[in-house]
């Protein structure tokens, strides 16, 4: 299993190497950090939850549902910006990353590689960027929990908190470090990102689904699962069910 | 047998000169060094093309000489991430050297570079956005990037850049375009490093030094990490390798041949002293060569040295003939004087046959080797002045010391010389009895049909150097698993404007589809009409009326930063990002594209490999002002239309003999022994064919030697016709030492030297086996193409 996360990671890092972007550390870290003991990886999910890249999502719990709150100090001012929102993982499907309050921005990070923007608007975006696959592919692969794949982008230092120092001098440059701390029943990571405003994020509520109430054929259990949870279930669930509907043929 | 006492003078002159000038030039060798070159690029001949075209084949040169890229492989991932940390804190410390293309350094350098005009660039789907013209959408997608977590790391920080619509055109940018470095990991088990070359590689001895620091890398890292593999790609590479077989090449054929000539020599002439002048007059002229060089140009290619390793040959000949008449004509001096005639021996002078014979012997040559500067060829053309400066003072050389070692008693084997010549006359009796003026042409003829039935040429310049096996299976490695450009292809793009021409590259693109992908400077940059657009269109969001000042003053924003952002807005109305200010904000980092040149500005678009190259080329055929460039498939018309016109200046080569022949001997006979080299050519080129080769430039300008050389035996056979038996005798020694000479180059690693020297070698041989055929029947009164008289 671990091999197949190293894979899909090496994969990403490639395409990010390419093309040199490094957007994607925080979201790198902010799931990441959540899969994060001193110096090991773990899964962001309960410990009771035994994520499998290779369950086929026959296997219950591979389904959760979480909740989040991300607040961001606006540079020169007092002022802080939060939103709140919410996050579904299958581990056949893949993650949808939804921020509900006080504005809407929904990514979808599907395990077939593609990823999406779904906006109030209902609009999808297919995002090419390489910086977008990079970051869907460790949120994906930091569900199970991968040290080596964070300690690859990062120096990982154990104190009483966990911190994360970007290797990469150009990610240091506008990330300059990440620390989390595991509380009783939730998570609390602060990305310190200096000219774009400090950010803290805090995972609470996550939550396996348990689909022993539905009679469905395990092939249906994500539809009902991404139905349940998405505020706008027809374009989002669509999108995760059947990425290939929405791939866009090339950038223009 | 020595010039004139005024003649004598002046050669001593000049060879003192010549030696000093020597002297002088190895100090200064000495001293400042001496370049050898080695690009393979000597191989292919200059083009008579336009300076634009000669800029752009100089760009898309140096874009390929100056990178190098290096691969690590190993089954372990963690073996090989501890083995790419280790490469790269080893290429620190040869950072003067080497230094990795860093492609997110260089992304960081380049925004800060280009930021001021960001107001002007786009991307497409911004730019959709903006022409939209919806401010709620505006201002809904500027909360969402301010809101969004991914915006902590965009390249600009929010209050400059709140809707990351530069991180947009940037990454933008980057999906088409690896020019800013790629590398990193290109699967599980491969790490890709481009590294670019710290000075011009063909700066002196940087090629020496990159392959002698990328070796080091190479061992330090394998004897570290015995499971990875070490992989490399680069221009350097094979630059180098081509100089280490040519060196091995030169060391081969001087010393082969040295021996082999040493030895027949000492056979020959029982003593020391005749070898010290050829051995003199080969280092005199070989050093003479190089000090022209050294003085007119510091540096001399290596290819130059392989062909030039060969003149022993051909330097050696005059000492031969020197001594061998200087021995004959003591032998005949001493039976003189036993028949009481007490005439000096040696009072010869200028007029003296030998000396004629070794002037015009040295003209053929200089005529010979001075052909291959005809040739836009640049290794032809250094091989022409090497070999004619090599000439004259080796020649020089034996005019001025041979008489000194002379006045000794010179004894030869003629004997054993003479079985030799009997051998071959045996040999070719049967031949030479029938050796009528019908017979010749019939069998001429019917060589020449023979030779227009199976006639292959071969104009690729790739096969005039032969590429290291292990060197061309790692580049397909690596090209297998990075983004490659398809060598030597490119399109170049001309206008009157940067607009034009910008427009021009982009509808060409848009035109090619998903034929090929290209890299030009338009994947970088819009038109400053586009620009000056996309600035009013930003007026929606940034203007005094704009919805970001609304969204940022609300979100709390400080008052300061949200000045500035309008300022910077305000103050980019004037600017422009035209082709000349991007390369040079992006210079070191992107390689320049885009250049003027005749009032016209021109671009090259790179073509990623894998495209459908057939398309593009048809499309740019089809479209005004773009133009699809190959410079292989340039190459090898340009050698092609050489090769042809060589030939066809080879006819007026026999011809110019022949009409030389006339004004000095007056005689058809005479005339008519031009037919030994042109029977020689003929013959070589059907043997070359016959033997499944196909004729290149280079077996083409080695005929010119085979006509020089087979000049020299009809010189020596005619000056010297009242010795035509110590005159064969001359003849096959000096063919021997040429046939070892050439005979070595023949087995050069290098295509184009090997070609040469084959034709050489089979040339002189047929030389040297048709002049004895013209002499059996000439002493034995058989033959119709008699030199004028008869000799026992």
């Amino acid at each position: 299993m671990m091999a197949e996360v190293f894979t899909s990671l090496r994969r990403v890092y490639r395409s990010c190497c390419v093309c040199g972007f490094s957007v994607t550390c925080l979201l790198v870290f902010i799931v990441a950090a959540i899969t994060v003991t001193p110096v090991m990886a773990q899964s962001l999910l309960p410990e009771s939850s035994s994520i499998s890249l290779g369950d086929n999502g026959a296997n219950p719990p591979c389904r959760y549902v979480g909740k989040f709150e991300q607040s961001r100090a606006l540079p020169g001012s007092n002022n802080k910006l939060t939103a709140t929102g919410e996050f579904l993982y299958s581990c056949k499907r893949g993650l949808i990353w939804e921020v509900r309050e006080p504005v809407v921005e929904i990514l979808i990070y599907t395990q077939a590689q593609a990823n999406f923007r779904v906006r109030k608007s209902l609009k999808v975006r297919h995002l090419q960027g390489p910086a977008d696959a990079y970051i869907g592919q460790i949120m994906l692969a930091s569900m199970s929990g991968d040290t080596e794949a964070l300690s690859k982008e990062f120096e990982l230092i154990s104190a009483d908190t966990l911190s994360l120092v970007p290797r990469s001098a150009l990610v240091a440059k506008r990330l300059k470090k990440i620390t989390i701390d595991h509380r009783d029943n939730e998570s609390l990571i602060n990305v310190i990102a200096g000219g774009t405003g400090d950010i803290t994020i805090r995972i609470f509520d996550v939550n396996a689904w348990d689909p022993s109430t539905k009679n469905d054929k395990p092939s249906n259990l994500d539809a009902d699962f991404c139905q349940s949870f998405s505020l706008f279930p027809k374009p989002v669930c669509r999108v995760l069910l059947k990425p290939a509907d929405y791939i866009a043929p090339e950038l223009d | 047998m020595s010039p004139s006492p005024a003649i004598n003078t002046i050669f001593r002159w000049l060879f003192l000169a010549v030696v000093l000038f020597i002297v002088f030039s190895a100090y200064s060798m000495w001293t400042n060094g001496f370049v050898v070159q080695s690009s393979m690029t000597a191989m292919i001949p200059e083009q008579r093309n336009s300076e634009a075209l000669k800029i752009a084949n100089s760009r898309t040169q140096a874009i390929a000489e100056q990178n190098i890229v290096i691969l690590l492989e190993a089954d372990d991932p963690k073996t090989l991430s501890v083995a790419a940390d280790t490469l790269l804190d080893r290429l620190t410390s040869h950072k003067d050297v080497l230094a990795v293309n860093d492609s997110q350094k260089n992304i960081d350098e380049l925004i800060e570079r280009i930021k001021p005009y960001r107001f002007g660039l786009l991307s497409n789907n911004d730019k959709q956005i903006l022409l939209a013209k919806d401010a709620t959408i505006l201002e809904e997608n500027a909360l969402e990037n301010i809101y969004s977590i991914s915006s902590a790391t965009q390249l600009l920080p929010l209050h400059a850049d709140p809707l990351n619509q530069f991180g947009h055109y940037i990454e933008e940018r980057l999906a088409r375009s690896a020019m800013l470095g790629s590398g990193g990991d290109v699967g599980v088990n491969q790490k890709l490093f481009t590294v670019k070359l710290q000075q011009s590689l063909s700066a002196p001895g940087v090629q020496l030094q990159v392959n002698n620091t990328v070796d080091e890398l190479e061992n330090e890292l394998t004897a570290q990490f015995p499971s990875v593999t070490f992989s490399r790609f680069g221009v350097a590479f094979f630059a180098e390798q081509a100089a280490r077989s040519a060196k091995a090449d030169v060391n081969r054929i001087s010393i082969g041949s040295g021996i082999g000539i040493s030895l027949l020599l000492l056979v020959v002439f029982r003593s020391v002293g005749p070898l010290l002048v050829p051995i003199a007059s080969i280092l005199i002229g070989v050093g003479f060569a190089l000090s022209v060089f050294h003085q007119l140009f510091n540096e001399l290619h290596v290819f130059t040295i392989v062909f030039g390793a060969s003149l022993i040959g051909i330097v050696i000949d005059y000492s031969i003939h020197y001594f061998y008449h200087y021995a004959h004509q003591q032998d005949l001096a001493s039976s003189h004087k036993q028949a009481h005639t007490h005439e000096p021996a040696n009072k010869t002078d200028t007029k003296s046959p030998l000396m004629r014979a070794l002037l015009l012997s040295l003209l053929t040559s200089v005529m010979g080797y001075g052909a291959l500067f005809l040739s836009s060829v640049s290794v032809l053309k250094s091989i022409a002045v090497f070999s004619v400066c090599g000439i004259i003072a080796a020649w020089l050389s034996v005019m001025v010391l041979a008489p000194l070692v002379a006045k000794n008693a010179v004894k030869l084997r003629a004997n054993l010389v003479q079985h030799v010549v009997d051998l071959l006359s045996y040999l070719i009796a049967p031949l030479a009895r029938r050796i009528q003026l019908k017979s010749v042409v019939l069998l001429t003829l019917a060589m020449l049909i023979v030779i227009a039935g199976i006639y292959k040429a071969e104009d690729d310049p790739r096969t005039f150097v032969h590429l290291s096996g292990d060197l061309l299976e790692q580049s397909r490695k690596i090209n297998d698993v990075s983004q490659q450009f398809e060598p030597g292809r490119y399109v170049l793009a001309q206008a009157e404007s940067d607009d034009a021409l910008l427009e021009k590259l982009a509808q060409f693109s848009k035109q090619l589809d998903n034929g090929a992908r290209l890299e030009s400077v338009a994947n970088w940059i819009p038109s400053s009409v586009d620009q000056a657009s996309n600035y009013a269109l930003q007026s929606m969001v940034y203007g005094p009326a704009g919805v970001i000042i609304d969204v940022l003053t609300q979100l709390g924003f400080a008052p300061e930063l949200i000045k500035q952002l309008t300022t910077d807005y305000n103050s980019a109305g004037n600017q422009t990002l035209d082709l000349e200010t991007f390369n040079r904000l992006s210079e070191n980092l992107i390689a320049p594209l885009s250049f003027t040149a005749n009032n016209q500005v021109y671009a090259l678009a790179l073509i990623y490999a894998g495209a459908d190259l057939d398309r593009v080329q048809q499309l740019a055929n089809n479209t005004n002002g773009i133009r699809y460039v190959y410079s292989v498939e340039d190459s090898r018309v340009e050698l092609q239309r050489q090769r042809v016109s060589a030939l066809g200046m080879l006819l007026l080569a026999y011809l110019a003999v022949a009409t030389l022949l006339w004004l000095v001997y007056r005689s058809f006979k005479s005339v008519s022994l031009v037919l030994i080299p042109l029977a020689s050519t003929i013959i070589t080129v059907f043997l070359l064919l016959m033997s499944g080769q196909a004729v290149s430039l280079f077996h083409t300008m080695a005929l010119f030697l085979v006509l020089g050389l087979g000049m020299d035996y009809i010189i020596f056979l005619t000056e010297m016709k009242t010795q035509s038996r110590a005159t064969l005798q001359a003849i096959v020694l000096s063919a021997a030492t040429s046939l070892i000479s050439f005979g070595f180059l023949a087995l050069s690693s290098v295509p184009a030297a090997q070609s040469f020297g084959i034709t050489v070698f089979i040339g002189n041989a047929v030389n040297l086996m048709v002049t004895v055929a013209v002499a059996y029947s000439a002493n034995n009164n058989e033959g119709a193409y008699l030199f004028n008289g008869k000799t026992a």
